[in-house]
């Protein structure tokens, strides 16, 4: 027998399936999202539409079964590429990796979706699915929050208006299809995000994590708007502090991972002075920049 | 006759056409195997396997008019090898008459 290089694709399907496998093993709930994890069906009419291919696979946990799956993929020779904190400044996410097959990437919650991850979790598991990956049965979510996950995912990306997923679970969705996104989000509290995702965020104006979506949604570029609109958007004032402090300091994960090795007391140091003066420049441009529309105005 | 099944810890990906070689089939025995690949014929007895069909010597003989007795070794013997790598397993029991339902 060979071993040849997989297909992408195969390497993707293997590594939903091996995450299956050790969360059967540990007794760890997951439901498996995006990519080969969306059936046809939840893409709807336009499903031939060609998708952009995933490099990774992405399973959703039960929040409260994070350690035991994490747990297992390391003693299955697993090992953490980017921890939460150092996946994305939702630190929503961790990202695994071992030999042979696609990255996976372990969420605890999904951006967009602000009602407890828990609580989340139970609703989102009891509509679940059996899906057939790499011929292996795998837990999806119902068609509906598959659509909307969809939707919430792209809402991040800039340029949403032209995202191919949006289209095909919104734009050429049926109004009994809308209708259960809808109501889906509505019960997850994640309508402000289902609004970026489709166009209609002027609806949702007074709510606390509008700005954040605007800025997202629109591809905002300035690291300090970014970094208000994500406290801003915080459920409290101990967690907006801690997003605050989160925000301001390096990617440490991300800088070993691009280094391949531990970084270095010195490394670290250079890191943080570094984040650190590009926080106050860019701290600083937004004053005068504030300053300047204010003069003419 | 000895009946195989594929193991519910075996997940493979079947790619119909590679450049006109036919079927390839990726495998890997979770959670901790390497991906492996059979191609040619070999692929199409996964394939049949996979399908449920039972007698796999048969099966060829019909679609290629090769020798049933002939063939017949050769494939219990690669059948052999695959269960040796826990790649398969034996079907446990006269009343199951099916190798495998998860095609």
């Amino acid at each position: 027998m060979d071993e040849l290089s997989l297909p992408l694709r195969t390497t993707v399907l293997f590594a939903h399936s091996i995450v299956q496998a050790i969360a059967d093993e540990v007794g760890a709930d997951i439901l498996h999202i995006k990519g080969p994890a969306i059936e046809p069906q939840a893409l709807g009419v336009t499903a031939t539409r060609p998708r952009r291919q995933s490099v990774d696979a992405d399973v959703l946990v039960r929040p409260s079964h994070v350690g035991r799956l994490l747990h297992g993929m390391r003693a299955h020779g697993w090992s953490v590429l980017y921890d939460f904190r150092g996946g994305s400044p939702f630190e929503h996410a961790t990202t695994l990796g071992r030999e042979g097959v696609a990255n996976v990437d372990v969420h605890r919650y999904f951006p967009g979706i602000e009602a407890d991850p828990e609580a989340v979790f139970s609703t989102l598991w009891a509509d679940r699915r059996t899906m057939i990956l790499a011929a292996c049965p795998v837990q999806v979510p119902s068609l509906p929050a598959q659509r909307l996950i969809l939707i919430l995912h792209a809402a991040r990306q800039a340029g949403v208006a032209q995202s191919a997923d949006v289209e095909m679970v919104w734009g050429t969705a049926t109004p009994a299809a809308r209708s259960d996104i809808t109501a889906l989000a509505d019960r997850l509290r994640a309508h402000v995000g289902l609004a970026a995702g489709t166009g209609t965020l002027e609806t949702v104006k007074g709510e606390r994590s509008y700005a954040l979506w605007a800025a997202l949604s629109k591809g905002e570029t300035s690291q300090v708007r970014l970094w208000r609109a994500r406290v801003r958007a915080a459920p409290n004032r101990r967690e907006a502090l801690r997003t605050a402090l989160h925000l301001l300091g390096p990617n440490l994960s991300r800088m070993t991972a691009n280094a391949g090795r531990p970084l270095t007391a010195g490394e670290r140091l250079r890191a943080y002075w570094t984040q650190g003066r590009r926080g106050f420049a860019a701290l600083a441009l937004a004053r005068r920049n504030a300053t300047s529309r204010g003069r003419s105005e | 006759m000895t009946r195989y099944r594929i193991p519910d810890l075996v997940a493979y990906d079947v790619i119909e056409e590679d450049a006109g070689t036919g079927p390839s089939v990726f495998l890997l025995l979770r959670p901790d195997g390497r991906p492996m690949v059979i191609q040619g014929m070999a692929a199409w007895l996964w394939i049949l396997l996979a399908e449920g069909a039972v007698d796999l010597a048969g099966e060829v003989a019909d679609a290629t008019s090769a020798e049933r007795a002939t063939i017949a070794p050769e494939i219990d013997s690669w059948l052999q090898s695959l269960a040796t790598d826990g790649l398969l397993e034996l079907t446990d029991g006269a009343a199951q008459t099916s190798t495998d339902t998860r095609a």
